[in-house]
């Protein structure tokens, strides 16, 4: 077990590697840097100033010390100033942070608290017609795009019933601000939860324990909540990892359709402002938060299944 | 003019300069068709290529190759991708090559898996006793097996690469202005939302009729070329 998470951790520690690469590399394939990091007035500036970044990107090294310097920055959680605001880019990302937290925790918890029960539901009523209806809104869910979904939303719900506000956070939670939010962004989540489920109960309502179960006589509902359910709950928490992923990017679009003052938004304003440092501390930090909730996913797997083998 | 509700001369109605949504959605299928293969394809082919070498050779390249793959399904993709557009500046070309770059990894698990399981086959055996070079047991051996799951694969994510195109044109950083565009139809036309509702639907709809038929057309491939995979 200690082995299997030490080997974790170092993937971890290589993907995040890997990204500060890329981020790091790309920054350097059109040119010169200074570019990036000096934005629109980089034309006409004064040939000291000009110098000065030279030394403070450290351009006098060679690329790789380079790279390596620059890393070293960043791990002592030095990201730079963002072009635009002249802010920390750390500080900038702390800020608004909270606001995307939150709307992520809840889109999780709205996924997976409809998109399971749905699943069971779905495969213990196979063949009839709310089985269809389940199965016709996951396909639709999977397959339709989240930021069109969410402008749906607002046009029936904002737009022409007025129940709910179109968009922005305003202070606090604010259970009428996230709902709309909320829902576009467990939308996805949700249908492939009940996919996975529904599959992987009905495998496991036609397997030999199960069948026992019943000649037995257990009732109904203990069959599928404790004989089935707790054998079919690996396959949606392997998919987790992909929820949490797909929440990510996801958090990007929804916080675009809806003014949402998260990180989300902070990145997409970046890329239009050619806020190169913001951009890449985003990604970096996204990373860092992507390889910790895939560790401690990984944990709480092996911990649930004692069958999976740790090599 | 602008904004028409659907009418006999305009199905879908109009946008907000008067130009015929069914027209538009129509000439950004083409682009999105283009964008689509050309990506997919070049993912495959990397993919397939690594994962074939990879799987094939075995050792020290394998491991290499797949802690790479691990490492790179555990980056903040749409991020990664937002760099590259900030960088690169967006034209079809960037939207091609970022959008391959998301599905090489997939392609060189499976092919891996596949050629593992060939390569100590006894056909690929005698070939080599035969005396058949590396490159022509891979190519002439190993890659007609493993060919069909990858392009059943390949189907299926296909959904999957045409979202991501339609919200990166969403955001602004896919296929850039002068060509029509689903995606970005929808971004310029949301603030008519209340007038013209109409404007934002019908390119959405489209989009998911698109992938729903690419889920389909996954499906029923993976049936007929291999119908021991089917699920229930």
């Amino acid at each position: 077990m200690g082995q299997f998470i030490a080997r974790r951790v170092l993937l971890g520690i290589i993907a995040l590697m890997l990204a500060m690469l890329i981020v790091f590399s790309l920054s350097r394939v059109k040119g010169d840097p200074r570019y990036f990091f000096i934005g629109e007035d980089s034309l006409g500036i004064d040939p000291a100033v000009w110098e000065e970044w030279g030394r403070r990107l450290n351009l006098d090294k060679p690329v790789p010390i380079q790279f390596a310097l620059w890393m070293g920055d960043i791990l002592t959680g030095d990201f730079g100033d963002s072009v635009t605001t002249q802010r920390g880019v750390l500080e900038i990302i702390r800020e608004k942070a909270p606001n995307t937290i939150q709307l992520g925790i809840i889109a999780w918890l709205l996924g997976t608290l409809v998109g399971v029960p749905l699943g069971v539901f779905s495969a213990t009523n196979r063949g009839n017609f709310l089985d269809y209806v389940l199965r016709g809104f996951a396909l639709f869910g999977q397959s339709v795009p989240i930021f069109w979904l969410a402008l749906v939303m607002i046009f029936v719900f904002a737009v022409n019933l007025g129940w709910l506000p179109s968009g922005t956070k305003g202070e606090g939670l604010a259970i009428r601000n996230f709902v709309m939010p909320a829902v576009a962004l467990a939308w996805f989540p949700a249908a492939s939860y009940l996919r996975i489920t529904r599959t992987a109960m009905l495998e496991i309502l036609d397997s030999e324990f199960v069948k026992f179960a019943r000649a037995k006589g257990v009732a109904q509902v203990p069959v599928r909540w404790k004989h089935a359910f707790r054998n079919a709950i690996i396959p949606p928490l392997t998919l987790s990892v992909f929820v949490l992923f797909g929440l990510l990017n996801g958090t990007i679009i929804i916080e675009t359709v809806f003014a949402w003052p998260g990180l989300g938004r902070l990145a997409i304003d970046a890329l239009w402002a050619t806020d190169y440092p913001l951009l890449a501390g985003l990604a970096i930090i996204y990373g860092a938060a992507f390889v910790v909730m895939i560790l401690s996913l990984d944990i709480v797997y092996a911990l649930l299944d004692p069958r999976i083998k740790y090599n | 003019m602008e904004d028409e509700n659907a009418s006999i001369s305009y199905f879908l109605g109009t946008d907000a300069l008067g130009r015929d949504i069914l027209s538009k959605i129509i000439a950004g299928a083409r682009i999105t068709v283009l964008v689509v293969v050309a990506a997919v394809g070049t993912g495959v082919i990397v993919g397939t290529t690594i994962g074939l070498v990879a799987g094939y050779f075995g050792g020290l390249i394998d491991d290499i190759v797949m802690r790479f793959v691990d490492a790179w399904n555990i980056l903040p993709g749409l991020l990664i991708i937002l760099v590259i557009v900030l960088v690169l500046e967006q034209s079809l070309e960037t939207l091609i090559i970022v959008l391959a770059i998301v599905s090489w990894p997939g392609a060189v698990r499976l092919v891996r898996a596949e050629t593992l399981s060939l390569k100590n086959r006894e056909y690929v055996a005698l070939a080599r006793v035969a005396g058949a070079s590396n490159t022509r047991i891979m190519i002439r051996h190993i890659l007609p097996g493993v060919v069909n799951i990858v392009i059943v694969t390949a189907t299926l994510g296909t959904g999957n690469i045409i979202l991501l195109e339609a919200s990166l044109s969403y955001l602004g950083a896919g296929i850039p202005p002068p060509e029509p565009s689903w995606g970005r139809m929808i971004s310029e036309e949301r603030q008519y939302i209340d007038a013209a509702w109409w404007t934002s639907l019908f390119p959405g709809l489209v989009i998911a009729m698109v992938v729903m038929s690419g889920n389909f057309l996954g499906d029923w491939f993976r049936d007929r070329v291999d119908p021991t995979l089917r699920q229930l």
